[in-house]
């Protein structure tokens, strides 16, 4: 109860009820221009984040990931051109309701399921994460160093299709990690004598560098968006008859939601696709869909905002980043000094309460900016995009200099585009590298403590009960994905054989 | 026997670099204060996982069927993405962004944030399509003095001055 209490006091005692709302109104912007993800929206905050208390911090980059999910479905809607990945799914029938005259409909259901999703998703963390406080204080070396290893054993999840390049990108990211004073003997590594290099390189630097400056340079040689028509600028809410029919869909949309969302590597869009099936499925009204349906965009729009919460329980509890917006908001963490993970609820728990309370004033803040947003959105779409990389980039190498200053750092950015541009070409998935980066300097100065501690022997990792649980956890999920991957690449080649015989 | 060139590519680059990688680790020095593992210990083994990696995924772009030209698309690396569809012409665009961002970084010292942020914004929306014109220069000038005023007047975050007009 006290640190529900301070998680409060801080609240309301820092910005960051204004946070929350400039969060949702950037999030909003940011989603709605095809393109930028939540992601790339939170890694040009990032920086800004530097200066500002733990608890506004984290809830603006949290803020800013809800308001993107729903700034994701106006040009889904509006122009059949989804703002963020997860909006996919509901650009279907929402543009058919907009080729209709029903746009304003279309974005009152997307709006008002993407509320109730939002706020299920909030008591979904609460209830799952609040009980890993309890087991915070039996942490220690040894249980961090399984800790990090239990996060590497998500990888596979991560790959998207490929384990070795996913294991290949986590690597490229303990390079990273290794940069800088060894964490045990202080002795330089990798800094070829710059001094910059001696404090190592921080995370923060590496997502805008692979989030932001890749996205733009895939961008730039990508057509521009179709755009809007300034006549679709009116939302109008659901009425009483609608909320009743949108009731089921939007459940199966917060179920899926859930599960999606602590599943890491699944995340929002394949939350949306999935309830857009099962609503379907379970439809009175399934030859609707397709055609214009309100419950094939209540149901996707509810999924992907749970998942803004839902997303939030691997990183919370154990740290494990399994989106790219919970590894930015991870970096958010990380800018403070916090490591999140079961010791973030004994360390900061008004941090973690706050975050908590700064979600619910989110989700709010989404519903009333969400009514009048629309016209500055339309506003936004139909800016040109050249316009839009140029001051994107301008965003992004401004944010990096903020940090220390420094021209360097900007120049190590661009590096990391550059790197992030090469894997995206060879479709390495980046977000194990961001996992490696980040876990790196957790698994290494936690092993060789461990070491120190026991005089040498291996065997302290088996002796510490959490240690040994969270191993064997990491061994049952490495066994599962792989098998899980090798089943996927098998059908995958039975597909490809019977192609190439038709 | 067909091979996947950019998978291919791939691991021979990765093989490459886990041995400059090796090289370098093996230059790190010993230190009294160190460990059994040792600061080289995890680069070390980082470096060699890259290179079974690197061979791994090498051996596996060299496969038997049908030549490149008869796969599937969806097995297809890289270049058959939709993202990169634009060819080697996507990779001109994202090398000249590059070059624009690197001259960025030498020249803000030297002019300093305002002139040098309102050349990067000029000349990428130039370079991406924006219509040449006053109207370009306009919106590259308030927009750099847009970003001064929100970082250095709002954020009181100092940004460089620019040798060439301090002195310095």
């Amino acid at each position: 109860m006290d640190a529900f209490s301070s998680g409060m006091h801080a609240l309301f005692h820092s910005w960051a009820i204004p946070g929350a709302f400039a969060g949702v109104l950037w999030g909003i912007l940011g989603g709605a221009i095809p393109g930028i993800s939540p992601s790339i929206a939170m890694a040009l905050l990032l920086p800004l984040t530097y200066a500002m208390e733990p608890v506004t911090a984290i809830v603006l980059l949290a803020s800013t990931y809800v308001g993107a999910e729903y700034g994701g479905s106006i040009p889904a809607i509006l122009i059949r051109t989804p703002g963020t990945n997860s909006a996919a799914a509901t650009a279907v029938d929402g543009y058919e309701m907009a080729r209709q005259g029903r746009a304003g409909e279309a974005l009152g259901i997307s709006l008002i399921a993407g509320l109730v999703g939002g706020l299920f998703g909030l008591v979904v963390l609460v209830l799952a994460t609040e009980p890993l406080a309890m087991v915070a204080l039996a942490f220690t070396p040894p249980a961090y160093f399984a800790l990090g290893i239990l996060g590497i054993s998500v990888i596979a999840s991560l790959s998207g299709g490929s384990l070795i390049k996913g294991l290949l990108a986590a690597a490229l990211g303990l390079i990273f990690a290794m940069v800088g004073s060894d964490p045990v003997s202080g002795v330089p590594r990798f800094t070829f004598g710059h001094p910059d290099l001696l404090g190592g390189i921080k995370p923060l630097l590496v997502m805008v560098g692979l989030f932001a400056i890749t996205e733009m340079l895939v961008q730039i040689s990508q057509p521009a968006w179709a755009k809007a028509s300034a006549g679709q600028a009116r939302l109008t809410l659901p009425n009483r008859a609608m909320l009743r029919r949108l009731f089921k869909p939007t459940a199966i949309g917060s179920v899926i939601g859930t599960v999606e969302g602590v599943t890491p590597g699944a995340g929002g869009t394949v939350a949306a696709f999935m309830a857009y099936s099962e609503a379907k499925r379970w439809s009175n009204h399934p030859e609707e869909f397709g055609k214009g349906s309100p419950e094939a965009i209540a149901a996707p729009e509810s999924a992907n905002n749970v998942v803004t919460a839902t997303a939030l329980v691997p990183l919370l509890s154990l740290g494990i980043p399994g989106s790219n917006s919970a590894a930015i908001l991870l970096g958010g963490f990380l800018v403070h000094g916090l490591q999140p993970g079961p010791m973030l609820f004994q360390r900061a728990p008004e941090v973690v309460y706050g975050l908590y309370g700064g979600l619910l004033v989110a989700n709010i803040a989404m519903l009333l900016i969400g009514l009048v947003i629309l016209t500055p959105c339309i506003w936004l779409v139909n800016r040109p995009k050249p316009w839009m990389i140029a001051f994107i980039l301008a965003l992004a190498v401004s944010g990096v200099y903020s940090i220390h200053q420094s021209m360097f750092e900007i120049g190590l950015v661009v590096g990391v585009g550059v790197l992030g541009y090469i894997l995206r070409f060879c479709k390495v998935p980046l977000l194990p590298m961001v996992l490696g980066v980040v876990l790196g300097f957790m698994i290494e100065s936690n092993y060789r403590r461990s070491l120190l501690l026991s005089g040498g022997e291996l065997q302290i990792f088996v002796t510490d009960k959490v240690s040994l649980g969270l191993l064997a956890l990491a061994l049952v999920l490495t066994v599962y994905s792989l098998w899980h991957e090798l089943r996927k690449s098998r059908s995958a080649k039975l597909v490809a054989n019977k192609e190439v015989q038709a | 026997m067909r091979v996947e060139p950019v998978d291919f590519t791939l691991g021979v680059l990765t093989i490459l670099t886990a041995g400059a990688y090796l090289a370098l680790a093996g230059q790190i020095p010993h230190s009294l204060l160190s460990d059994e593992v040792g600061p080289s210990g995890l680069p070390n083994a980082v470096g060699w996982a890259l290179v079974a990696l690197g061979a791994l995924l090498a051996a596996r772009s060299v496969r038997p069927g049908p030549a490149a030209g008869t796969r599937p698309a969806a097995e297809a690396g890289g270049a058959g993405d939709d993202e990169f569809a634009g060819g080697m012409r996507a990779h001109r665009m994202a090398f000249a962004l590059l070059v624009m961002l690197s001259l960025y970084v030498v020249v803000t010292p030297l002019l300093g944030y305002i002139a040098s942020t309102a050349l990067l914004l000029g000349g990428v929306a130039l370079f991406s399509g924006a219509p040449k014109g006053r109207m370009l220069a306009l919106v590259a000038v308030l927009g750099a003095l847009a970003l001064w005023l929100l970082f250095d007047a709002l954020l009181a975050i100092p940004l460089p001055v620019g040798s060439l007009w301090s002195g310095g």
